[in-house]
């Protein structure tokens, strides 16, 4: 029973290092890639950038807005209550700032990226494995890591940036309509609150950190997507294992900006 | 004349497949050398020759003089730019209408701006009667024409050596024979690989060869 544990133990980390491995050499390979685009295709991949773009984010506008209006109304009246009750409405403002804008707008856009687009970029990606596609293409000279995978990332990190930014104004509206309606706040003391919380770097931080979370989400269920074998079964286990790797991505993602705002 | 393709105590890596004896073959420049076998000996050893596997050790297989499976990632790529591949399943890019499934490979693998690559990829839509599917996607296309559609595909970048697995066989006899004629004429060299006896294949072949457990153990016109 032990030696099992320990076995198992063992195996996955094995596995563990296997994947780390893999992973590093296809960032590696990424990055080469980048670097050795070809030039006749640059036409052609504008419009791949183009096309992730609308899908990620201009189809995704409604289902965003939606989560976000959803999220503003919940956060900022619980908040805003709580606020009241101990005397501390003066830090409405902060906690917003801190917690929706900075922390849980990136993060929560991220997730239904992950959902929406990520698992869609891992299957598409496994399926062209399963059906030949990614083979016939290498097999003609073409490099898969420039067709399918720098455009998906490149439109994912414009995406998850610019649905950051929306998700935020959205929340932070919604916010102060159920601010004003259920807790009476003005207008002029919910945005002098902001005010007083947010700087412009926050924006920057955060639109940079909406553009590191896309094009990781999008690398790693590339990743995960390319890395399927040729069963039909081998689909929705890529799907599962790149949406694992993108939320772990993006958690620790936010760990890391966490710890480097407050250093 | 210089072999354009010359395996020597080929096995692939792979375990689990039905090659397990070493083949030694060469394909001279000029030369349509056709293989009956099965798919699982055909899957291997032309993925072999396209450098998407590596032969086992010692084993060695050259193409148009390059050792595809000792090239860097970068240096494999330029050297499938010389080869035109239809394997099977097709891989023909789902999402993408059949002219852009001839223009991506040309673009992307810098063979041709985009302007070039579409004229090229219409000239050959057009020699094998192909340009009332220009706008179809694969999945519209019936079984027969995918199969000329994947050999468009592979003719497109006016590849040095062919690579042909299975191609034709859910096209009818007559079209097929004139399908491969065009090819032969614009490719002169090219490997091929059939599952089952197919005589527009066998007339147009140089070499003819059998392929069971024994290896190569029959040629000319007596396989059957």
């Amino acid at each position: 029973m032990i030696l099992d544990a320990i076995a198992a133990t063992g195996h996955g980390a094995r596995e563990l290092g296997a994947s780390s491995a893999l992973l590093t050499r296809f960032a590696g390979a990424v990055v080469r890639s980048a670097l050795t685009y070809p030039r006749t295709a640059f036409r052609l991949w504008w419009r791949s950038v183009i096309n992730q773009v609308r899908f990620t984010a201009a189809d995704a506008i409604p289902f965003v807005g939606t989560v976000a209006i959803a999220v503003g109304g919940i956060v900022i009246v619980e908040a805003s209550a709580q606020a009241i009750k101990f005397g501390a409405s003066d830090t409405l403002g902060r906690l917003l700032a801190s917690v929706i804008v900075r922390e849980l707008g990136p993060l929560l856009t991220a997730i239904l990226v992950i959902g929406r687009s990520g698992t869609a970029i891992a299957a598409e990606l496994a399926a062209c494995r399963v059906y030949g596609e990614i083979d016939a293409l290498e097999a003609m000279g073409v490099n898969p890591l420039h067709y399918f995978v720098l455009p998906r990332i490149l439109g994912a990190a414009i995406s998850v940036a610019a649905l950051t930014v929306l998700f935020d104004a959205v929340t932070l509206t919604s916010g102060l309509l159920s601010a004003r309606l259920i807790q009476n706040i003005s207008l002029a003391e919910y945005v002098g609150s902001l005010k007083l919380a947010m700087r412009p770097s926050d924006i920057i931080a955060v639109t940079l950190k909406g553009a590191i979370s896309g094009a990781g989400i999008a690398a790693l269920c590339a990743f995960e997507g390319l890395r399927a074998g040729r069963a039909p079964t081998e689909i929705p286990q890529a799907v599962t294992r790149g949406v694992v790797d993108a939320l772990l991505f993006v958690v620790a993602l936010t760990g890391v900006f966490a710890v480097l705002r407050y250093l | 004349m210089s072999a354009a393709f010359r395996g020597r105590d080929l096995r692939p890596r792979r375990p689990g497949s039905e090659w397990t004896e070493p083949i030694s073959f060469d394909v001279e420049a000029g030369e349509w050398f056709v293989i009956r076998t099965t798919p699982a000996r055909s899957a291997a050893l032309l993925r072999l020759c396209c450098g998407l596997d590596e032969p086992a050790p010692p084993g060695t297989m050259e193409v148009l003089g390059e050792t595809p499976g000792t090239l860097g990632r970068d240096a494999v790529f330029n050297f499938r730019r010389s080869l035109g591949v239809a394997l099977q399943p097709d891989g023909l890019v789902s999402n993408l209408p059949l002219i852009r499934n001839l223009i991506v490979p040309l673009v992307y693998s810098g063979h041709r701006a985009p302007a070039e690559a579409n004229a090229r990829a219409r000239a050959v839509l057009e020699m094998l009667e192909l340009v009332p599917w220009a706008d179809a996607r694969p999945s519209d296309l019936p079984p027969d024409i995918r199969q000329v559609a994947a050999i468009a595909r592979a003719l497109a970048p006016e590849p040095k050596v062919l690579v042909l697995e299975d191609p034709l066989n859910a096209v009818r006899s007559r079209m097929a024979a004139g399908v491969l004629a065009r090819c032969k004429a614009a490719v002169p060299s090219a490997i091929v690989t059939v599952f089952r006896r197919f005589e527009p294949l066998y007339d147009i072949a140089d070499h003819l060869v059998l392929w069971d457990a024994r290896g190569f153990v029959a040629a000319g016109e007596g396989v059957a």
